[in-house]
């Protein structure tokens, strides 16, 4: 036997036997999705604070225009965001977010058991057809299980060949999600700088508020604990957004799984990867029913 | 000798378990630090790979882009498969029932 046939062969076997340990598994690939989650939306807060901070500051400070009887705006539009880096950062979450389901979808068990089903399917009614010869027995009787196998290998080896096909784009991708990490990293300081600086513009407009608040005592009481209460939640907010960069480093790591492919298997895998290309001719010619 | 893959390894490994450590109460200066070191050694990273790292998000954000555009084909391309299954099936269990007719004695 030739050494590629030999390798055809070998490789056909561990097809067969492999139908449900493919690479990336929908586990890993959810694992990362949900690292993904979690990453794009801590991230994103940066977002909708400086959103918040921006609307905010605009009311207060008609509100203090009202309260000092000159002309004032209701509905006022937000103030422009001056937090420049957080829009720039948007495009990368957004693309992200989309990257991380798509990857998703790509192995979703959905879509693969309806392939398997449909093989399955197809076997039961070849089988069908060869039962309804009355002739052809006792070979009839063979012809359904052989389809189902040989169904089974062509859904095998297909389903394999989009799994490197996944794992070539999520390996090409790696470098770049790093880049992104990278920048999120290298622009956490200035974000936090402009937000506190977005979260003082809106303080001077609270503070413009309560001081004219206070000729009513009970009110400007009110008033007092709730700007208290609220510029809390904003600096809290600011300090968790370094919890968004642990996340994205938290997110490139699981990626960085999926890339390589799964430790103890990494051989197996190299292995596969050299005979699915000897397996895509025969595959194209099964493939043709 | 140490391989460039290796090396590449213990950069990454290096960047994200520093990275990690990044939130909780760190003072300005410690944060300064680890971004300082993260970056020399992303900068370490893609020197050893020789690439060009993406400097803007919109250009990380595109490459993504891309990247879920082809994922989106490959599903497509097995929901396609599974369809074509489909008719050949159905072609087949009628041509079963018409045998089974034609055999009733």
């Amino acid at each position: 036997m030739g050494k590629i046939q030999k390798r055809i062969l070998v490789s056909l076997i561990f097809i067969l036997i492999s139908g449900c340990s493919f690479h990336p598994s929908t586990k890993d690939v959810n694992d990362f999705g949900k690292t993904a989650v979690v990453a794009v939306e801590a991230v994103s807060d940066g977002v909708r604070l400086a959103n918040d901070l921006s609307l905010n500051a605009a009311i207060q400070r008609n509100s203090c225009k009202y309260l000092q009887h000159q002309r004032f705006r209701l509905s006022t539009p937000p103030d422009k965001i001056t937090v420049e880096a957080v829009a720039e950062q948007e495009k990368f979450l957004i693309a992200l977010a989309k990257y991380a389901d798509a990857l998703s979808k790509s192995v979703d068990e959905e879509s693969v058991s309806k392939l398997r089903s449909a093989a399955k399917n197809l076997a039961e009614a070849i089988g069908g057809v060869a039962s309804a010869i009355p002739a052809a027995p006792p070979a009839s009787a063979v012809v359904g299980p052989a389809a189902k196998v040989a169904l089974n290998l062509v859904v095998n080896i297909s389903e394999l060949q989009r799994r490197q096909e996944i794992r070539g784009i999520v390996a090409g991708v790696h470098d770049n999600l790093f880049d992104g990490v990278d920048l999120i990293l290298s622009d956490a300081e200035t974000i936090r700088e402009d937000l506190l600086e977005s979260l003082a513009v809106w303080e001077r407009e609270v503070r413009c508020n309560l001081r004219k608040s206070r000729g009513n005592k009970p009110v400007a009481k009110k008033l007092f604990e709730e700007f208290d209460t609220q510029k809390r939640a904003y600096l809290s907010r600011i300090e968790t957004l370094d919890e968004g960069v642990v996340a994205m480093a938290a997110m490139l790591a699981a990626h960085k799984k999926l890339a390589d492919g799964k430790g103890d298997h990494k051989e197996a895998i190299e292995q596969f990867d050299a005979v699915i290309a000897d397996l895509i001719s025969l595959r194209k010619s099964l493939s043709t029913l | 000798m140490i391989k460039n893959s290796d090396a590449l390894e213990e950069l990454h490994e290096a960047y994200t378990a520093l990275v990690l450590t990044y939130g909780g109460n760190k003072t300005p200066d410690q944060r300064r630090r680890i971004r300082y070191s993260a970056n020399r050694i992303k900068k370490e990273y893609d020197r050893v790979k020789r690439r060009t790292p993406s400097k803007t998000y919109a250009d990380v954000a595109r490459n993504l882009q891309s990247a879920a555009g082809r994922l989106k084909r490959i599903r497509k391309d097995r929901i396609k498969m599974a369809n074509s299954m489909i008719e050949p099936t159905r072609i087949l269990n009628s041509i079963t029932g018409v045998l089974k007719l034609i055999n009733i004695p």
